[in-house]
């Protein structure tokens, strides 16, 4: 069958680079959003959604299904020649998408999920169970995650159009040229900052991170806790900066030359996780580019909440953040909850790092 | 002229009920490829005149390309024109000048290949500029999307290891005064400035070759001004002519203005 395919003796050069052509491999559909390269084998199915080919969908359209568009928005790099021509085309989609660039990527600001929400109930009218078409390009998991993640918000019949536009366009649909949705300027990515590159100094080195202690919020239980959950804490904080030694993600600052403006803080400051940016100034004096913040919401002895963010120095944004539901106030269960959280931090890493 | 001819018969098309969907699609497609092509010419080349090309240059690529972050290219001159320079245009790239050659004495331009990141299905366009100043320019069309966005590579920090280390391999036997091509590579990770960590919603700042220049003895082989549109560790052949032995010396510049300058002996020591 291969040896069929492959091109014969005379072919030019560039074969030896291409081989002959393989069936695309399929990829298994990961538990949650796919945070690896967005540009890579795509599963075959969707759990709570349908998979649709482009004449079923071209029906669906006709019939008043809400599709959006999840590809990226082309950005002028830094550093273009000041000659060198820049002239993205148009962008050209299926008609009537509502292009919303950012809206598949694996993990997104808490502001960007709440305005990709509130954009789906605006153009469905609020209607749970008005079909839902998503899509972007051939091969490409942005729009997996965003059918996803409309159906975690509820839709009943999201339909997932893995082709994309090439897909459309070999049928022979037309298409129509849209404007980006603009996103609310809360909802935007940070500016791309950190961790500068070094100038001829390569390696970069890993982003320089500081880990503030965990702190507990919620119903703390009473006085007669107080003494256990400052334990509790101090354990727990150690126990988040070996595992995050450990994946070797950060390089881990100390935070001793800090101590003082970090107990000034703690003395005028509920929680550094929640102080405007003062968790900043410690990331500032250290020399960090960035500063995690984590924090234990007790909503009872049983049901607890672990959430970190990472903030970026420069720019004040949120770089990440995700939270953990776990059982029990008690050493285990939080030992439990921090191992995982390290752990999802570097899968998450290692898959956004998986290349070709 | 062109342009409006194939702009004429998409309208008829639409108007004309009977036409296969498909057939419709693709000649509004080819009027687009056309129209799109005119606005490059005036960009680029400042709408002067460009000739047909064919037995001037080919151009050489996979119809569909397995990997849109490395579609491999080959321009190949024809003909006994003297060539200044060729001009790579990948028509949909929102950075569309790929890339612009000039050859110097120590040049030999018969065959050139590089690899490029290709957004959609798009043209390209090669063009070659003769000495006497005139353009000539032949179109292949590709089917390659990446689009997403230019693929994430490795991590950053490991992407940028070895940054602007360069191997140097000769692809024909050294024979003094004799044409040989040269295949040279690059460690850089080109980042374009749209590749988008996932996990910490930042973009990887661009940072990418905008030159390349190679000498022997002192003598120009090619200067080659790039963009986004050239792969990561890009793979570059070209062809030269060594009076005799001597040293091959590249210097590869970056958008960041590092500067990275490598030399190597031709032929290649033994062992």
């Amino acid at each position: 069958m291969l040896a069929a395919l492959s091109a014969p003796a005379a072919a030019p050069a560039p074969a030896a680079q291409g081989g002959a052509q393989q069936p695309q491999p399929v990829a298994q559909e990961p538990p949650g959003f796919w945070t690896g390269n967005i540009d890579s084998p795509v599963p075959s199915t969707i759990h709570g959604g349908v998979v649709i080919h482009a004449r079923e969908l071209s029906t669906l359209l006709k019939q008043g299904a809400v599709v959006v568009d999840v590809s990226n928005a082309p950005r002028r790099p830094e550093g273009l020649a000041p000659g060198a021509p820049w002239m993205p085309v148009p962008h050209s989609a299926l008609p009537g998408s509502l292009w919303i660039p950012g809206a598949g990527v694996g993990s997104m600001t808490p502001a960007f999920d709440a305005y990709f929400r509130a954009r789906l109930a605006q153009a469905t009218a609020g209607d749970l169970g008005r079909a839902l078409a998503v899509y972007c390009h051939d091969r490409c998991w942005l729009s997996w995650n965003a059918a996803k993640r409309a159906i975690g918000y509820g839709y009943r019949r999201v339909y997932w159009f893995p082709e994309g536009i090439e897909g459309w366009r070999a049928a022979g649909l037309p298409t129509a040229t849209v404007a980006a949705q603009r996103e609310p300027e809360s909802a935007q990515p940070p500016p791309a900052r950190s961790p500068t590159p070094q100038l001829s100094q390569p390696p970069v080195p890993r982003p320089r991170l500081v880990v503030l202690d965990m702190e507990l919020s919620g119903d703390l239980g009473g006085p007669e806790f107080t003494a256990e959950h400052a334990a509790r804490l101090t354990m727990a904080s150690a126990r988040l900066r070996a595992d995050l030694a450990r994946t070797h993600l950060y390089e881990l600052l100390d935070n001793a030359p800090a101590q003082d403006l970090i107990d000034r803080l703690k003395s005028q400051q509920l929680y550094l996780h929640e102080c405007n940016g003062c968790d900043l100034d410690v990331g500032r004096q250290l020399g960090a580019n960035l500063v995690m913040v984590t924090w234990v919401n007790r909503v009872s002895g049983l049901i607890l909440t672990l959430t970190y963010e990472i903030h970026d120095v420069a720019s004040g944004q949120i770089a990440a953040r995700k939270s953990f539901d776990f059982r029990g106030d008690n050493d285990v269960a939080w030992t439990h909850a921090i191992d995982y959280m390290a752990r999802d931090l570097q899968e998450a890493a290692a898959a956004a790092g998986t290349s070709h | 002229m062109i342009r409006h001819m194939l702009v004429l018969a998409a309208l008829g098309a639409s108007l004309w009920v009977g036409l296969p969907l498909a057939a419709q699609a693709q000649e509004e497609d080819e009027a687009a490829n056309a129209a799109r092509w005119k606005d490059l010419q005036h960009a680029i080349f400042s709408d002067r005149p460009i000739l047909d090309g064919s037995g001037v240059i080919a151009i050489d690529a996979p119809p569909r390309a397995m990997d849109a972050a490395l579609v491999p290219i080959t321009l190949s001159v024809k003909g006994d024109k003297a060539i200044k320079g060729v001009y790579l245009v990948v028509d949909y790239n929102p950075g569309p000048l790929a890339g612009h050659f000039t050859f110097g004495p120590a040049a030999d331009p018969r065959v050139l290949k590089l690899r490029v990141r290709i957004n959609a299905y798009t043209n390209i366009h090669a063009v070659a500029e003769t000495r006497d100043n005139q353009l000539f320019a032949v179109a292949k069309f590709v089917k390659a999307s990446g689009g997403c966005s230019a693929p994430a590579g490795p991590d950053d920090s490991q992407a940028l290891q070895n940054l602007g280390r360069m191997k140097l391999r000769l692809l024909d036997p050294f024979v003094a005064g004799k044409p040989v091509q040269a295949q040279l590579m690059i460690r850089h990770p080109n980042f374009n400035g749209m590749q988008m960590n996932q996990v910490t919603h930042l973009y990887t700042p661009a940072r990418f070759i905008r030159s390349v220049d190679v000498s022997y003895d002192d003598a120009q082989v090619l200067h080659l001004d790039s963009d986004i549109s050239l792969s990561s560790d890009p793979v570059i052949s070209f062809g030269f002519v060594p009076p005799q032995k001597g040293q091959l010396k590249v210097v590869v510049r970056d958008t960041a203005d590092a500067t990275f300058g490598q030399s190597f002996d031709v032929p290649a020591p033994a062992g």
